[in-house]
């Protein structure tokens, strides 16, 4: 327990410094910013910023990072209240009863409470990454590389099960992803791969082009011919104080959606999207009133809205303690820890305490950033979403171009985001979601690594991976996870759930 | 049936990719055996697993889920134009030209445009994007490029 103190004061003095308390509040305000705007995803998002972060110091680029997560979370839910135009998939649980209830000129409340809620579950969700994070890594670091190998498939498989759509499309996104990123030089032999005697490919493709091709430009593309939409909520805000009444019918809500929040955001693939939906559930079921639910029910804004943002936050765990991330913006936050060359994973906790313990405590600092000025400036995030779309598309394309540029100097890179560009929209046409891709483009050189390594100890047996007892284990619920997702009534179980999420 | 039309284009996409990074494997790179893994062994699986996913996809098929909305064929080659345009155009004339035109392209992509404000929008734009990477952060690319530097002398 000591511990846990002493890791967070020295996690509170990194955050505290004057530049990182900037960098943070920077951070923050981007996310928020780029949050409401519609049309633009918090993965896109921070995959156009995160050209920004490049020229930071590692710790000052993660803390901004992370701020414009969390950020985009709470524009997400802004817009979602106010206008019913959720920023991102996680806030269209709160757009159900948070529009219901602006639309009964409750907005004010509405927007208090998710602050609230957010904040309460931010800070819990905190607690329970300085409780764990340390404790998991030395665990990690007892991994072999058979287990390592075991515990990536089993994350890839698990965020299939979790995405939307097909499983099996999903599944062939990760495999196309992985074969992306055997492109270059490999470690082991030093032999190129797929590099076509282009010198700018020996490094790879680069991170920031192909998801920012993927996800940025391919959702410009999709999103070109869509018509702005006309009628823009006549949301009024008028008290931003919620009555006392209020607080206490939340204070169930918000606990729930914070246990429920920290835990699933812990798993591949889940993250805050999968805790909103199962809080929305919860609360809906254990309700005194639940046909107010639809209608403006406070619980269906509050417990969602804490379960989001502690599954927010709980989902770096996995991405700082072993180096994987559960979902592709995770990713996204590793690629920047590796252009600033630091490899995340167990080793991170030991070696670079004050970068890991640093990031943490600012999060629960930017949650408490955020509280404070979304509230008055909610006014000004409705002016923004009345830009029209054709004005924000040429804004974020060419942003993207520069950032790509920047972070490469290499003209090869930006064609690379307009090549990436055009898959992410093809593949996407038919049927297939990006993020997959993403995953298993950053997992794919670590999966054949851990293989290799685990076949050269066992001199070729490829039975160590079920003998092994860890890893056998792991193996095992990857198993268990491909069954049940290929039985007939989970099936219909998640396509009753994507299907409710619009 | 626009579905199983669908499926059948992406099962054979899948298929195409995943046989041309296990032929070029097989071909070019040393494969090596499980113990001793070349370069060219994973590419290899992993290509001929994404060949058979490719394959059973294009054997099922199941229908979409949303409607098929047309293709914005003018938004998309805009758009790939403006950022290949400022891919080429960004040493030899420079950020300034090479954003402002880039910039401007882009606008022209939503049908909505009109000419006035897509210039306004591309000179705010271009200042914006100016003032954050080169001034801001001090990045070294030059305003105006060499080759157009030549040709003003």
């Amino acid at each position: 327990m000591m511990d846990v103190v002493a890791n967070l004061s020295l996690g509170l003095g990194t955050a505290l410094s004057l530049s990182n308390l900037t960098y943070c509040f920077i951070g923050a305000l981007l996310g928020t910013f780029i949050g409401v705007l519609p049309g633009i995803g918090p993965t896109a998002t921070i995959a156009m910023l995160l050209p920004l972060t490049y020229y930071l110091s590692p710790t000052a680029s993660l803390i901004m990072l992370a701020g414009i997560y969390y950020g985009s979370q709470y524009g997400g839910s802004t817009t979602a209240i106010l206008m019913n135009l959720p920023g991102e998939v996680s806030s269209s649980v709160t757009a159900i009863d948070g529009y219901q209830m602006a639309r009964q000129g409750k907005a004010g409340r509405a927007l208090a409470i998710a602050a609230i809620g957010s904040f309460v579950a931010g800070t819990f969700a905190t607690l329970v990454i300085a409780i764990v994070a340390a404790p998991l890594a030395v665990l990690a670091l007892k991994f072999g590389p058979a287990e390592n190998f075991s515990l990536i498939l089993l994350g890839l498989v698990t965020s299939t099960a979790l995405a939307h759509g097909s499983i099996l499309k999903a599944m062939a996104m990760i495999v196309a992803g992985m074969l992306f990123g055997m492109v270059g030089t490999d470690v082991d032999s030093g032999q190129f791969r797929y590099t076509f005697g282009i010198p700018e490919l020996t490094d790879g493709l680069g991170i920031v082009a192909v998801s920012l091709g993927i996800f940025g430009l391919a959702e410009t593309m999709r999103n070109v011919e869509a018509q702005d939409s006309g009628e823009l909520g006549t949301a009024k805000i008028t008290s931003l104080i919620p009555s006392r009444q209020d607080l206490v019918e939340s204070v169930g809500p918000i606990a729930r959606g914070s246990v429920i929040g920290s835990i699933l955001g812990t798993l591949p693939g889940g993250g805050s999207i999968l805790s909103s939906f199962f809080s929305y559930a919860i609360e809906k079921r254990l309700s005194k009133t639940p046909e107010q639910f639809g209608k403006g029910a406070l619980a269906g804004v509050a417990g969602p809205e804490s379960a989001n943002n502690a599954g927010a936050q709980t989902s770096f765990i996995p991405m700082l303690a072993l180096g994987i991330p559960s979902h592709p913006l995770m990713a996204l936050m590793i690629g920047a820890l590796m252009i600033q060359g630091i490899a995340p994973g167990p080793n991170m906790i030991k070696e670079q305490a004050s970068l890991f313990w640093g990031v943490i405590a600012s999060m629960w600092i930017g949650n408490a950033m955020l509280v404070i000025l979304n509230l008055p400036l909610v006014g000004l995030w409705v002016s923004l979403l009345k830009i029209p779309y054709r004005f924000l598309l040429p804004a974020v394309v060419m942003f993207s171009a520069i950032g790509v540029y920047t972070v490469s100097n290499a003209s090869f890179d930006v064609i690379l985001l307009v090549v990436f560009g055009l898959l992410g929209y093809g593949l996407h046409r038919l049927g297939c979601e990006p993020a997959p891709f993403l995953m298993g483009f950053v997992l794919g050189a670590p999966l054949e690594e851990h293989l290799r390594r685990a076949l050269v100890f066992s001199n070729g047996d490829f039975t160590t991976f079920v003998t092994q007892p860890i890893s056998a284990v792991l193996i095992g619920l990857t198993a268990v996870v491909l069954l049940a997702t290929s039985l007939p009534a989970i099936t219909r179980r998640r396509e009753q759930i994507f299907a409710e999420e619009g | 049936m626009a579905a199983a039309k669908r499926d059948l284009v992406c099962g054979l996409v899948f298929i195409a990719i995943g046989l041309f990074f296990a032929v070029r494997a097989w071909i070019g790179l040393p494969i090596g055996s499980p113990v001793s893994m070349g370069p060219g062994f994973f590419p290899l699986v992993l290509g001929l697993v994404l060949a058979v996913f490719g394959a059973v996809i294009a054997a099922a098929s199941a229908p979409p889920v949303e409607a098929l909305q047309p293709v914005g064929w003018h938004g998309i080659l805009l758009i790939s134009l403006a950022v290949s345009f400022f891919a080429l155009a960004a040493q030899p004339l420079g950020m300034l030209p090479s954003l402002f035109f880039g910039t401007l392209i882009a606008a022209f992509a939503p049908r909505q445009a009109r000419l006035r404000p897509a210039l306004m929008l591309s000179a705010v734009l271009t200042a914006f994007n100016i003032g954050v990477f080169v001034l801001a952060l001090r990045l070294p690319y030059p305003i105006i490029g060499e080759w157009l530097r030549e040709l003003v002398r």
